[in-house]
């Protein structure tokens, strides 16, 4: 995904920065407040968006704790024992299994897609024929998912001719039809 | 770490081997990829640009008076400013065109002015008497050509950034349409041979030595700039090589003819001039002809009719032409470039626009990142035109 929020954030940042605070009259007092709020509020997204989740799985972590602890003082049998014990299990189930490193995940993902990439390269170089087809097609199927998520994740910038024919962009996230067995490893021909 | 944004000087010598283009293709990447661990953009005060003016001045027109310097808006790959010089009573508005550190295509100013100046009398675009190629005189290559007044889109009109989706009303389209088609074929019936072209390398005719050229500049282009990998960006360069047709016929190729890169008079909708050369080399008028229908410059028509640059229905637009220029249009050839367009079109804003807000390169970062989103859909194009021509066997 190319910009990613960060980076587009930035970008407005820079804009505020070059173009648009030196074009306010000086004495413009109450534009200038709100202008370096408004940049205050960039930089601070900018800083919080990498760890927005993982900052949400750790607040959900604490909270269980904590439930977990107070257990032994509630009224066993009691109404708010039942609410506790609902409320916690949802959330545990809802968990991932370790705190995920984003910054991590992201920096390792842009690996595997330059070497998919070069991959594709190399095979479309020396294979031919029907093995060669084959590939053009795996690439080309792949491709129409990807274009498909990435359209709708950015819809709102107003190039799509017929905005109404691509499908909301949560539903293609949470979409299960086409998505990938978990850990799936590439296994090579020997 | 990425390692695109401090070239090495091996890693670039690799590109320039791996990627042979045009000489000057070749100059102004090889000078991005040397510049681009330097200083991010940081605007120019007015007071600055106009010392600059005066000083260029002084020794390109003695006497000349730099006076009324301006920002100008729009140029989303340069940075442009408006000024008047007053010689002995009288007042000529100039433009000047400089580049940004890094620009969403890098391109060579002598190109654009020797090209801007062998088209003039062909076709209407700005005189330009001024290039400083190198930089010397304001810091960065930049250009000045005369101020031409005229308008890019409809007063009425809206549209997304850089004039795309531009919307004419059909009386609108009814006046500027034939202009559009005639400036097109006007510039591809232009004998460039006999123009000072020298910045130009020129194709052999009967072979696809041009075409590869093209394809080794924009294979490049990928390779310096793009963030991630792509796998459907190497596919499609693979494809294009395997697939390259001869060059019949070489003429001008202006590379992005399209509804936003010309003016027009508000009131007389008579088209005043043709900007935006940057891009322009010697080819296929193939290559110009799929890139001004491209999809994303058009629209589909209540009767399902594409209207090239919301200005001509397709088909009128093919005829016209070939009634204008009688060169054979080679359905073939078209398929082929507009999959090669789509490809550059996506390299240009999704790996160059994106590598330049990267490093706070220009002075149009917040654009570059919005017309990433136009990347979406041509390379929904490129799929989609990839996947019919691989079904046929191609």
């Amino acid at each position: 995904m190319v910009p990613d929020t960060c980076l587009r954030l930035r970008t407005c940042l820079k804009a505020l920065d070059d173009i648009v605070t030196p074009a306010l009259a000086p004495d413009a007092g109450f534009a200038h407040e709100q202008l370096a709020l408004i940049k205050k509020s960039l930089q601070l997204a900018i800083d919080q968006i990498p760890y927005e989740y993982v900052f949400m799985v750790r607040d959900a972590q604490d909270h269980l704790v904590l439930a977990r602890d107070l257990a032994p003082y509630v009224e066993s049998g009691g109404a708010l024992e039942a609410r506790l014990a609902g409320s916690a299990g949802v959330i545990a189930a809802l968990l991932p299994a370790a705190l995920p490193d984003l910054p991590e995940l992201k920096q390792r993902l842009r690996t595997l897609k330059q070497d998919v990439e070069d991959t594709v390269d190399g095979l479309c170089t020396d294979r031919t024929g029907t093995e060669l087809n084959a590939i053009e097609r795996l690439v080309l199927d792949h491709s129409a998912r990807r274009i498909e998520m990435e359209r709708a994740w950015t819809i709102a910038t107003g190039f799509e001719i017929d905005p109404s024919a691509i499908p909301p962009v949560v539903e293609l996230i949470y979409r299960t039809a086409d998505t990938p067995a978990e850990n799936a490893t590439p296994q090579t021909r020997p | 770490m990425d390692h695109k944004q401090t070239p090495s000087d091996v890693w670039i010598a690799e590109l320039r081997a791996r990627f042979p283009t045009e000489r000057t293709v070749d100059a102004a990447l090889t000078r991005k990829l040397r510049d681009r661990a330097g200083l991010a953009y940081a605007p120019t005060s007015l007071a600055r640009m106009e010392e600059l003016l005066r000083t260029f001045f002084a020794q390109a027109v003695p006497g000349g008076i730099v006076s009324d310097v301006r920002p100008l808006g729009g140029g989303a790959s340069k940075e442009q400013y408006r000024f008047d010089v007053a010689v002995g009573g009288t007042s000529q508005t100039y433009v000047l065109r400089r580049e940004p550190p890094e620009s969403i295509v890098e391109t060579h100013r002598l190109r654009e002015y020797q090209l801007m100046r062998a088209a003039s009398g062909t076709v209407p675009v700005p005189q330009v008497p001024w290039v400083d190629a190198e930089g010397q005189w304001f810091g960065r290559p930049s250009l000045i050509s005369e101020f031409v007044s005229g308008v890019t889109k409809p007063p009425s009109s809206s549209s997304n950034v850089s004039g795309l989706g531009t919307e004419f009303s059909a009386e609108q389209r009814a006046l500027l349409g034939p202009q559009f088609v005639e400036l097109l074929a006007r510039i591809h019936q232009f004998d460039w041979r006999s123009a000072e072209l020298d910045a130009f390398d020129q194709p052999t005719e009967g072979t696809t030595d041009g075409v590869i050229s093209v394809i080794n500049w924009w294979d490049r282009v990928w390779e310096e700039d793009c963030y991630e990998g792509v796998p459907l960006m190497r596919l499609a360069a693979q494809w294009l090589r395997r697939n390259a047709p001869p060059i019949d016929k070489a003429t001008v190729v202006h590379h992005d003819f399209r509804a936003g890169n010309f003016l027009f008079d508000p009131d007389t909708y008579q088209i005043t001039t043709v900007l935006d050369w940057e891009l322009s080399h010697i080819g296929d008028y193939h290559e110009d002809l799929a890139w001004t229908m491209q999809e994303g410059y058009g629209y589909y028509d209540e009767a399902g009719r594409f209207i090239v640059c919301g200005l001509v229905e397709q088909g009128e637009f093919l005829r016209r032409y070939t009634e204008l220029t009688g060169f054979p249009i080679d359905q073939r050839k078209l398929d082929y470039y507009a999959i090669m367009n789509a490809w550059k079109s996506t390299i240009i804003v999704v790996a160059t626009g994106i590598r330049c807000t990267i490093g706070g390169k220009s002075h149009q970062d917040v654009l570059l990142s919005w017309i990433a989103g136009f990347g979406n859909i041509t390379m929904n194009t490129l799929e989609t035109l990839l996947r019919k021509e691989i079904a046929h066997g191609a």
